[in-house]
């Protein structure tokens, strides 16, 4: 359908400033494909009007936050219109003394932030470019950034969502307690969809109280094995990390302001909780844990160096980035397995000729591989078996492969999250049911859902 | 109804001696902690995922619903075969299939107590940490189908953040996995949405938990106070002085004095409150909030303050709270024990509200709760032979649970809708809401056989007796959770 043709079956719906269909700047484009219609609903009812006439006229819908995280996901089936979230940014409710939040999904992080501060408290999520990311697009990606240790991630914080069904009909989950076990827990399912099941509209959250102190440590040692062993310790002397990153030598050399200092070590970075006695004691420690192993060494970063040091580890290689990667995976496996994930995953990029760094958060069992321009690109066939190729090792170990960016085309060759389970058709029965015409993102999911 | 080819190739799936048809044996099976009652026609106790499988191939072939029972020591009648049928007994499934304590896992079968998998893994300093009172007798997969609760899930979160992954048997009989390890497993969080599912949507077969290390110190610390706004003032101040303790539970007077009849603690019977506070951490960092707690006990005028790292006197101080259940037996031949949640700024104010619906109603109500989640638990006491009171106990329920949507909360904090709550849902939900709901049921369960007549409203009302969970004290309610 043309987009004159779009744009006329909304107008006599939806006043004329919510609806744009030109998209000068290709700003709106997901894997280069743009959007014949770019809708910015001002409240709940514009979004349920959007989808209901969306899914009478087989259009397919994209919901939009902030644009951070827009190209995870495989390429778009079908890009008909952009649900912009922009104008839904407000807080409906803050409950400093019961530390609860509710606020419309299009928000953004850095608002959400600030308002929270002013009364001592934080909402332990951390999206790269706080200033654009909001909070639905940050739980629809399932972005937790870096205070996940203590505070877990979406899944332990979202307590409640109103959401807009792809035949728009409005429902909510959940609600603005911070216990509550009363019917499904459909919460969990937008957790990560990327909007596959329906439009969030509004988000409830547990907050936690500010941190009375927080210090970023920075170990450095000489191989990634002293460096996993550094981070067991720093746990199981329950120093409470908030966060823990494992840079190898490879990584120095992207890191601002840190790459002579970080120059061929392998670097831990972690962030300590405490009251404000206990930093001395928790100093003492990580002192102690360096010194334990030779040539390795330990130092303090001020706060306003560790701001930017956590906003450029959260936002690594990513391609809103100056200094964005060509490729990156994120391996998950047991945080046993880490080292041998790491060390044969390295033997297969090392075919790629181009350089290879990784990090690693031992506790979530996580690795995430990034492939930098430096030479000649591979082409997307070439790229695709080594992403085959590298689940091969990562399936031996019981882990799992996403692709978390890579160049549009390569999205042509592979499936970007990787092996489903056995799970897959259950999950494809739940978007059945929640959008039976697939016009939400459809393929963009797992399984082309 | 006996069923003579069911139970024959019942029988033939997991041996005649595991499947229960005598109407005498069945009635063990017809109750469980709510006093809700039905007979399922059929019990069977298999002991692995491929005869659970076999079990629900058959019953789905025919028709046929099937009930999951672990230890039935739920609260809202979870357990209970409303439609007859098949009850699925997972008391043979009871081994912990691995450790992992580098990894910090344990996978265990469904019919594992809560409590033993904290014994198996306490050589390696871990613990489970979710915590029901009644963690002695209650099973994993039951805690998963209830998304369970307890006194510390203030600080580290109920079922649903503790469990990683599940194989699961769907209504027909398919095995699949769910979530796994580690997290953010790529597809949708179907594990988070399983649990707490109420046994609607299949059964767990295995589950992957999370284990954590036992930190340095625990303290824990009973505060009396003369009146209930001052404990309430503290449990806020607390929270606003940027401590989240481990645990932060309130005995109000009526309890107090029961405890104090049943089985003395050193309250003193005129107490307004008892507050149980529990930190943990470093010892620096347990000081530096043991500190900020005292003083702002004390600002607030506490009679009494006593405190203990050591785990037989924590045990002590924790003695009342968990005793209270047993000791409210004082009060009355019968209870009903409501559950539900309010923002915790709204408890004093709700409070008074309820006291106020039982005093107008002539019902003694104790409160024994998780002050600092908002979790209540009024209890009722009344007794049966008089004429009219259950009714009344069933209206003073009624209005509890409206209080509580009125005040911004929730209908069940921990104890599941289940046959008890399911008329109220309308109160907390649209029709739209519940819709949706009753969708991501169809996807999991499309011919609802598993654990009908749950969550949902159906508009049928039980018999009174059965409608609510009225029951009378017993020596095994000591475990009941609350």
């Amino acid at each position: 359908m043309m987009s004159e043709n779009i744009l006329s079956l909304f107008q006599d719906f939806l006043p004329s400033k919510v609806l744009k269909n030109e998209n000068p700047t290709k700003y709106f484009n997901i894997d280069g494909i743009t959007p014949h219609l770019i809708v910015t609903p001002e409240n709940i009812e514009q979004i349920s009007t959007v989808l209901r006439i969306a899914t009478k006229n087989n259009l397919s819908v994209v919901p939009w936050g902030g644009g951070t995280k827009i190209n995870i996901g495989n390429y778009p089936a079908k890009l008909d219109i952009v649900l912009c979230m922009s104008e839904m940014d407000k807080i409906i409710e803050m409950h400093p003394a019961d530390m609860t939040v509710r606020v419309q999904a299009g928000t953004k992080m850095e608002s959400i932030k600030r308002s929270l501060i002013k009364e001592g408290q934080l909402l332990p999520l951390t999206s790269p470019l706080e200033s654009r990311a909001t909070i639905g697009g940050t739980v629809s990606a399932n972005v937790s950034g870096y205070h996940n240790l203590i505070y877990g991630t979406s899944r332990d914080l979202v307590i409640g969502t109103k959401f807009v069904q792809a035949n728009g009909t409005v429902a909510k989950s959940g609600g603005n307690v911070v216990k509550n076990v009363t019917g499904y827990d459909l919460n969990k399912l937008f957790i990560g969809a990327i909007g596959t099941l329906g439009i969030l509209a509004e988000i409830s959250l547990k907050v936690i109280p500010l941190p009375r102190q927080m210090q970023t440590f920075l170990c450095f040692f000489s191989s990634i094995s002293q460096a996993l062993a550094a981070d067991t310790q720093i746990k199981q002397l329950g120093l409470s990390p908030t966060t823990s990153f494992i840079l190898d030598t490879n990584s120095a050399s992207h890191v601002d302001g840190y790459k002579d200092l970080f120059q061929s070590s392998t670097v831990l970075a972690t962030e300590l909780y405490s009251g404000s006695s206990g930093m001395q004691k928790r100093e003492n420690e990580m002192v102690r844990i360096c010194h334990a192993e030779t040539n390795s060494s330990c130092q303090i970063v001020d706060s306003q160096s560790a701001q930017s040091l956590w906003g450029q580890l959260s936002n690594f290689g990513h391609i809103n980035h100056d200094d964005s990667a060509l490729l990156i995976l994120r391996c998950g496996l047991r945080p046993s397995r880490l080292k041998q994930a790491y060390d044969s995953i390295l033997a297969e990029l090392s075919d790629v000729n181009l350089p290879i760094s990784a990090i690693l958060q031992q506790s979530l069992g996580l690795i995430r591989f990034y492939v930098w321009s430096g030479g000649p690109i591979p082409t997307p066939k070439s790229l695709s078996s080594l992403i085959t190729r590298i689940r091969l090792v990562m399936n031996e170990l019981e882990g799992y492969t996403v692709v978390e960016q890579c160049p549009a085309e390569t999205k042509y060759h592979c499936d970007v999250w990787g092996n489903p389970g056995n799970s897959l058709n259950l999950m494809k029965q739940v978007k059945a049911q929640f959008d039976p015409s697939s016009i939400l993102s459809p393929g963009r999911f797992i399984g082309r859902i | 109804m006996y069923d003579e080819p069911l139970v024959s190739s019942l029988k033939s799936i997991v041996g005649s001696d595991f499947v229960i048809c005598h109407p005498d044996d069945l009635i063990v099976y017809e109750y469980d902690g709510s006093v809700d009652k039905a007979i399922p026609d059929v019990v069977v106790l298999p002991e692995t995922t491929a005869q659970i499988s076999s079990i629900l191939s058959l019953a789905h072939e025919k028709n046929i619903p099937v009930v999951c029972r672990g230890a039935g020591t739920g609260l809202s009648g979870g357990s209970i075969a409303t439609h007859g049928g098949v009850q699925i007994s997972l008391s043979r499934m009871t081994r912990i299939l691995e450790i992992d304590p580098l990894n910090l896992t344990a996978l265990v079968e469904p019919g594992v107590i809560n409590l033993d998998i904290t014994k198996a893994v306490a050589k390696h300093s871990l613990y489970y940490s979710p915590d029901p009172s009644s963690q002695k007798s209650c099973t994993i997969g039951g805690n998963v189908a209830e998304n369970a609760g307890g006194p510390h899930c203030l600080k580290y979160g109920v079922t649903t953040n503790h469990v990683l992954g599940m194989e699961v048997v769907l209504e027909d009989g398919k095995v699949v996995e769910l979530g796994g390890y580690p997290e953010a497993q790529p597809g949708y969080d179907l594990r988070g949405a399983f649990i707490g599912g109420e046994g609607t949507l299949g059964i767990a077969t295995k589950v992957l938990v999370r284990l954590s290390r036992k930190p340095s110190i625990t303290r824990t610390f009973m505060a009396i106070f003369a009146d209930l706004d001052s404990a309430s003032t503290a449990v806020t101040q607390i929270i606003g002085a940027r401590i989240v303790p481990a645990a932060l539970e309130m005995i109000d007077a009526l309890a107090i004095k029961a405890i104090e009849n049943a089985r003395p603690m050193g309250y003193p019977r005129d107490a307004g409150a008892v507050l149980l506070i529990e930190i943990e951490g470093l010892a620096e960092d347990v000081n530096e909030e043991s500190e900020a707690i005292t003083s702002i006990c004390e600002e607030l005028g506490v009679r009494e303050i006593r405190y203990s790292e050591l785990a037989e006197e924590r045990e002590r101080l924790w003695a009342g709270r968990k005793g209270a259940f047993a000791a409210l037996g004082s009060l009355a031949p019968n209870y009903y024990l409501v559950d539900g949640v309010v923002p915790r700024t709204r408890l004093p104010d709700v409070l008074q509200k309820i006291a106020k619906i039982c005093s107008d109603l002539d019902l003694p109500v104790a409160n024994v709760f998780h002050a600092g989640d908002g979790n209540l638990h009024p209890l009722i006491a009344f007794d049966e032979r008089q004429p009219g009171s259950s009714a009344k106990a069933l209206q003073a329920g009624e209005a509890i649970l409206e209080l509580c949507i009125e005040a911004g909360g929730v209908l069940t904090g921990e104890h599941g809708v289940g046959i008890e709550k399911k008329e109220y849902m309308p109160l907390m939900f649209t029709p739209d809401d519940l819709s949706i709901m009753k969708a991501f049921k169809q996807a999991f369960s499309p011919k609802s056989l598993l654990n009908p007549g749950k969550i949902f409203p159906d508009g049928k009302k039980p018999t009174q007796k059965a409608s609510i969970r009225v029951g009378s004290f017993s020596t095994t309610d000591s475990d009941v959770w609350i």
